[in-house]
């Protein structure tokens, strides 16, 4: 395998950097119209305190006497943290909207420029229901061609994640949905 | 007096385990670039190669934080699932750009 000459790295790369713009476009319009909200950020600030105090009960050792009513405080703040977070997600959920109708309205612009086209070969074989997604629009079977809209939403993660990450926009939490169960 | 002290001591801890993180957070963006580059440089295919990817990466965030950072405390599955999401997208990316144009 290696280099097909029919896929052209500036079609590839055009789709990556359209994935960049959008995502910074995105990350830029939620700033101004979520994170930078004094209701956000006292949210935020809860989330980040109320996971802290429950990390740090979670640790504490307590004797077999007390073990009811450590357990009563963990559950306690355990929910509060919920709401809390469920609060955030809340106060996100308009301008998330309309961002995410400007994301879709693009990508089916961009899906349909780039209709019938390979931009990059998979080196793996993906399973029936990713190929809705890696083979979408491409003529033929073979699975390992890749479409344009895969790129886009790997690079489209990747970079909405790592500016969230670096400029501190989403709250630091031990939680998340990898979450184990009977996690102590 | 011992409580504010137990407090100021859990604050140290605490954001010296938020730093552990955050490190660990980019030095696996970085390592999936690394892997991707080599494993679409070497033209290696097939799905064992996402899980050796996936046991190197856990391996290697185990080893940083408890034998390098000496952070005992900091559980195993946070470890292994900070950043998972990215670094394994940035993996499979960069695997297939390499592999491709490659």
């Amino acid at each position: 395998m290696g280099y097909d000459s029919d896929i052209s790295l500036i079609d590839t790369l055009s789709v990556m950097a359209a994935a960049i713009f959008t995502a910074v476009l995105a990350e830029g319009l939620s700033w101004a119209l979520i994170y930078r909200t004094e209701d956000y950020k006292q949210i935020k600030k809860s989330v980040e305190a109320l996971s802290k105090q429950l990390e740090r009960e979670k640790e504490k050792v307590v004797t077999a006497s007390k073990q009811k009513s450590q357990e009563k405080k963990i559950s306690k703040t355990d929910t509060m943290l919920k709401n809390t977070s469920q609060q955030l997600n809340a106060s996100k959920m308009k301008s998330t909207m309309i961002i995410a109708l400007f994301m879709i309205a693009f990508m089916s612009t961009l899906s349909s420029t780039y209709h019938g086209v390979v931009v990059a070969k998979l080196p793996f074989s993906p399973f029936s229901m990713l190929q809705n997604i890696t083979h979408r629009n491409l003529p033929g079977d073979d699975s390992t061609d890749c479409s344009m809209i895969f790129i886009y939403l790997l690079m489209s993660f990747i970079v909405r994640n790592n500016i969230q990450k670096f400029f501190g926009f989403t709250p630091r939490t031990p939680f998340n949905m990898w979450e184990p169960p009977n996690y102590k | 007096m011992a409580s504010i002290r137990s407090t100021e001591f859990n604050s140290a801890q605490s954001l010296e385990k938020d730093a552990i993180m955050d490190n660990l957070y980019w030095i696996k963006q970085i390592i999936s670039i690394i892997l991707g580059c080599v494993a679409g440089g070497m033209n290696l295919t097939g799905f064992p190669i996402i899980i050796c990817f996936g046991i190197a990466v856990s391996s290697f965030s185990l080893v940083y934080a408890w034998q390098i950072m000496k952070a005992e405390e900091i559980e195993s599955w946070d470890l292994v699932t900070e950043a998972f999401g990215p670094s394994f997208f940035c993996f499979i990316l960069v695997w297939t750009l390499t592999f491709t144009f490659i």
